[in-house]
């Protein structure tokens, strides 16, 4: 019998071979990578009307990977913003990612640097949005939804780069609903007790106060705020009971 | 946006994700906060939807008109009655899409 053991790795507590892992990672995030279309796409092609050349456009795409980052960035290099305005303003848009890795780091840091660099290069919100749902995370399951996800970004804002003049209104077509309803159908199966509902609820309100004063670090500090909530609200039912 | 811009951009977003992950950085987490991470993904993925659900760009949805607020609350009633994804999916954007012809 062939010593199939370096081609297995432990999922959720089963031995899976390193392909079953990755095509698992691929199958969980296609929805979601179809969902991101229409941000692919407008990145690219706003890419091109800010004035980017063909290969800063997909390089954006290909070294960022930030849909929202991306889009921000081009709007402040358009208003005429300067270097340190958009690099500080963006820093705060994606501090989110910190609370991603805190969230991964038991399983992907023992790892070799070689995989753990390009878990981190990998890690966007979508990654954490279908990660955060298993208790142990694989490298190969990463790296399967982690690539899968970055293909579809390149590939969509290759399509936005193409289509830049034929596409002006992406907005009106409101495609952005579709992350949404996603987003909406991986967080209500979490939400499994009252700290957890409280903690939802608190962030919900904090955000809508702080786009509203257009904060860019808001949405940090609202779901840090929803987190505290949580905490208290457990410590409250564990003193009342 | 120059090529520096870019480059610098780009490193910064890596390392916002790189970071918390190299064993070399010495992480003590005061035990609340571990307590709060274990909340930290319904709340962060609650923040990414709320621009998209409230906000069109920087503008507050007028309330009673606001079809996506509407179609997000059908879905997560579809969330509470079953947990079929695309299934929920397909009835909440079919919905979302039928709101807008009529209402839109």
């Amino acid at each position: 019998m062939p010593n199939t053991k370096k081609y297995l790795e432990l999922v959720g507590g089963k031995e899976a071979t390193f392909r079953k892992s990755f095509f698992n990672g691929v199958k969980d995030i296609l929805p979601l990578a179809f969902a991101v279309m229409p941000w692919g796409i407008l990145a690219g092609s706003l890419a091109i009307d800010t004035g980017l050349s063909f290969i800063q456009a997909f390089a954006m795409s290909a070294m960022m990977f930030a849909g929202a980052a991306q889009l921000l960035s081009l709007s402040l290099v358009a208003s005429g913003a300067s270097f340190f305005t958009i690099f500080v303003t963006i820093f705060f848009l994606t501090s989110q990612h910190f609370i991603y890795a805190l969230n991964f780091r038991e399983d992907v840091i023992q790892l070799s640097l070689y995989k753990r660099m390009l878990v981190g290069f990998l890690l966007t919100d979508e990654l954490f949005a279908i990660g955060i749902r298993h208790k142990q995370l694989t490298f190969f399951y990463l790296f399967g939804a982690g690539l899968c996800f970055y293909l579809a970004w390149l590939l969509f804002s290759l399509i936005g780069i193409f289509l830049a003049s034929l596409v002006p209104h992406l907005e009106k077509l409101h495609l952005d609903f579709s992350v949404v309803a996603l987003l909406i159908l991986i967080i209500i199966p979490m939400i499994k007790s009252i700290p957890c509902f409280i903690a939802v609820i608190v962030t919900l309100i904090a955000m809508c106060v702080f786009k509203y004063f257009s904060f860019d670090v808001g949405l940090v500090i609202s779901s840090i705020l929803g987190m505290l909530s949580a905490v208290c609200v457990e410590k409250f039912i564990r003193i009342a009971r | 946006m120059t090529w520096t811009l870019l480059c610098a951009l780009s490193f910064m977003i890596f390392i916002n994700r790189y970071f918390f992950l190299e064993p070399k950085v010495k992480v003590v987490l005061p035990k609340f906060v571990v307590g709060m991470l274990k909340y930290s993904a319904p709340c962060l993925l609650t923040a990414l939807c709320v621009p998209m659900v409230f906000f069109e760009g920087d503008q507050f949805r007028n309330l009673p008109s606001n079809i996506y607020l509407i179609s997000a609350c059908i879905c997560v009633i579809l969330a509470i009655i079953h947990q079929k994804i695309l299934v929920n999916l397909a009835i909440a954007i079919l919905f979302f899409y039928t709101l807008n012809y009529f209402f839109g």
